[in-house]
């Protein structure tokens, strides 16, 4: 499979995990407020995982800029 | 083999949705990988809403590093190899951040600060941060400053005083698809100057009709710039009582590094009170243009054989297991392996002198929320 | 924006009448937080002022705004004063955590199928209609902030005073 295809497949993947659009109520946010949900990164868990990644890998970044580096030998 | 794992303590954020007023957290993260384990320390974390406007939020950190990182690459032997030529080091670093967020009405600003601080290396950066929510919160956009100054040293030469600065600029969107479903995409960009070579890696090369070996030192260019997109979605399953959650980043830089990062995980609801959470994270990196494990003749002016720069794949997978307690108390324990090899990479192509990683990792963390 | 949206939701077939001062309160019943088999009917408060606030755990400036209608709710019930709060969670847990913290006296119903949201075509949170004793809404408050509670009590006291 070329990459090309793999990509538009897993955009395809992705947008049937996401069901569709729906309008959506200001009162109906009950399910957006759950915990896992959440889009932000977390101060701890998050962070802490990542690190332990970006000590290895070249890639870094995504979320949030102002971060620091790391001077993972 | 190194000795049992240690536990030091990092502090956790659990950012829920409900609508508290602060959080306090701490957690430990114990990391063991071949020859080199790594431990942090507790970190004092809070998050605080103040007069319904103001949000503080901060951490501090302490890293405990044990154990030796690989120095040379070598093809004594016939195949360039990673090698451990230094002694069993203990390394400290401490890292803060405080991050002040100030609402107006849809609008939200924010200024933040970050230092990171070990023997050779010392890093200080400086964040804003517009939030704004449109269309009744169904839409929000947000973009963003940074700005690092690092400084290098050494331990084994202690004349290395070197510079390096950092400028990111951040866009993203998150939109609300339906009462179910939310996706966020982000752009950041970084453009660095300075120094970027590794103090500790050298290449030592071998040729067949020289009797004499090449030592290299680690070279790169005094400039790199990044582009870093990331998506992210969730999608809740209310017949399920579960949570898909989905993570994909591309990212590149001008050294020609393409890099492609995916996570899915399903986090399922267990009672009232539990959460299971598998998950599997795949990554993929091509090679540094000037990423070589043997010094190239004639002997170019960039070059490192830093196999952080080499072209490999990983696969980590990890489950976490979330328990919300009385009184506003969570408790989550997620247990995690990595294996970074050439044989992984997207499409072949890994690096021939790639050394295979495993690790190790476990991470509990213990939360309040007031 | 939002005269835009509430033309839009007009032009739609089947869109409820936006609920705004002079229109009647709309008469739907809901199942009780703590009672999903015992339903509360809106009507039954005719002869009363009513105050129907929609609340939610996830809705931040609820935590103002129900202690302050608690506290409205003790001071005028004497007079005729109702207050109903009509909850928005999707889990009753999720509300029960909220009401650990924030405890209130008034009755409380459970608005899962968003029944109630939709008749009153509900456009933030926390939203509350205060109605006469002829069923008719008088004042809307979306959002509360410590202004919203002194309009309140004054609005309060002054339907208090008329007749049935």
């Amino acid at each position: 499979m070329t990459r090309m295809r793999m990509a538009i497949a897993l955009a395809a993947m992705a947008a049937a995990a996401a069901g569709g659009c729906a309008p959506v109520a200001p009162y109906q946010r009950g399910y957006l407020a759950r915990p896992d949900m959440a889009l932000e990164e977390s101060a701890g868990t998050a962070k802490a995982l990542e690190k332990t990644f970006a000590a290895k890998e070249a890639a870094s970044g995504g979320g949030s800029v102002g971060g620091g580096g790391c001077g993972c030998n | 083999m190194q000795a049992a794992l240690a536990l030091p303590i990092l502090a956790v954020c659990a950012k829920a949705g409900a609508a508290e007023v602060g959080e306090i957290g701490i957690s430990t993260l114990g990391y063991k990988e071949r020859g080199l384990m790594r431990v942090i320390e507790p970190v004092l974390w809070g998050r605080a809403q103040i007069a319904e406007v103001w949000e503080v939020q901060a951490s501090a950190a302490v890293d405990i590093i044990t154990g030796a990182s690989p120095e040379l690459v070598t093809n004594v032997s016939g195949r360039p190899v990673q090698s451990i030529t230094g002694a069993s080091v203990v390394d400290h670093r401490t890292t803060g951040d405080i991050k002040v967020t100030r609402r107006f009405g849809d609008l939200a600003l924010s200024a933040s600060h970050a230092q990171s601080n070990e023997e050779d290396y010392h890093s200080k950066a400086y964040g804003l941060e517009g939030r704004v929510d449109l269309d009744r919160k169904r839409t929000t956009l947000t973009a963003g400053l940074g700005h690092s100054d690092d400084h290098v040293g050494s331990s084994i030469d202690p004349t290395l005083d070197a510079a390096r600065r950092t400028n990111e600029y951040l866009f993203g969107v998150t939109q609300v698809l339906s009462p179910l479903a939310v996706v966020q995409s982000s752009l950041a960009v970084s453009r660095g100057k300075g120094w970027y070579n590794d103090p500790y890696k050298l290449t030592l090369t071998f040729y067949p009709d020289q009797a004499i070996p090449v030592l290299a030192g680690d070279r790169r260019p005094d400039h790199r710039d990044t582009v870093s997109w990331l998506t992210r979605l969730r999608r809740h399953f209310p017949q399920a009582n579960g949570t898909l959650q989905a993570d994909y980043r591309y990212f590149r830089d001008d050294w020609g590094i393409r890099a492609h990062t995916l996570e899915v995980a399903w986090q399922q609801d267990v009672g009232e009170r539990f959460a299971v959470r598998p998950a599997l994270r795949y990554y993929t990196q091509g090679a540094a243009d000037f990423y070589s494990p043997v010094v190239p003749r004639p002997q170019p002016e960039i070059l490192s054989s830093d196999q952080r720069l080499g072209a490999f794949g990983g696969l980590s997978p990890s489950l976490r297991v979330t328990a919300r307690l009385e009184g506003g108390l969570v408790v989550e324990a997620t247990a995690g392996y990595v294996v970074d090899s050439r044989s992984l990479r997207l499409g072949g192509g890994g690096s021939e002198a790639f050394e295979t990683l495993r690790a190790a990792y476990g991470l509990v963390s213990v939360s309040h929320t007031f | 924006m939002r005269a835009l949206a509430a033309f839009l939701l007009f032009a739609l077939p089947g869109a409820a009448a936006a609920v705004e001062p002079g229109k009647p309160m709309p008469s739907v019943s809901a199942p009780q937080l703590e009672a999903p088999s015992a339903p509360l009917a809106l009507g039954s408060f005719r002869g009363s002022v009513v105050y129907v606030d929609f609340w939610a755990s996830w809705c931040v400036p609820c935590r103002i705004s129900m202690p302050a209608l608690e506290g409205m709710y003790r001071k005028y019930r004497g007079l005729g004063l109702r207050v109903v709060g009509v909850n928005k969670d999707v889990a009753r847990a999720d509300a029960e955590r909220f009401l650990k913290r924030v405890g209130v006296s008034f009755p409380l119903v459970a608005d899962g199928d968003d029944a109630v949201a939709r008749a009153f075509d509900v456009q933030a949170m926390p939203s509350g209609y205060l109605v006469d004793r002829r069923g008719i809404v008088r004042y809307v408050h979306r959002g509360f902030t410590d202004e919203t509670a002194s309009a309140l009590a004054a609005e309060i006291e002054l339907l208090l005073k008329e007749g049935a």
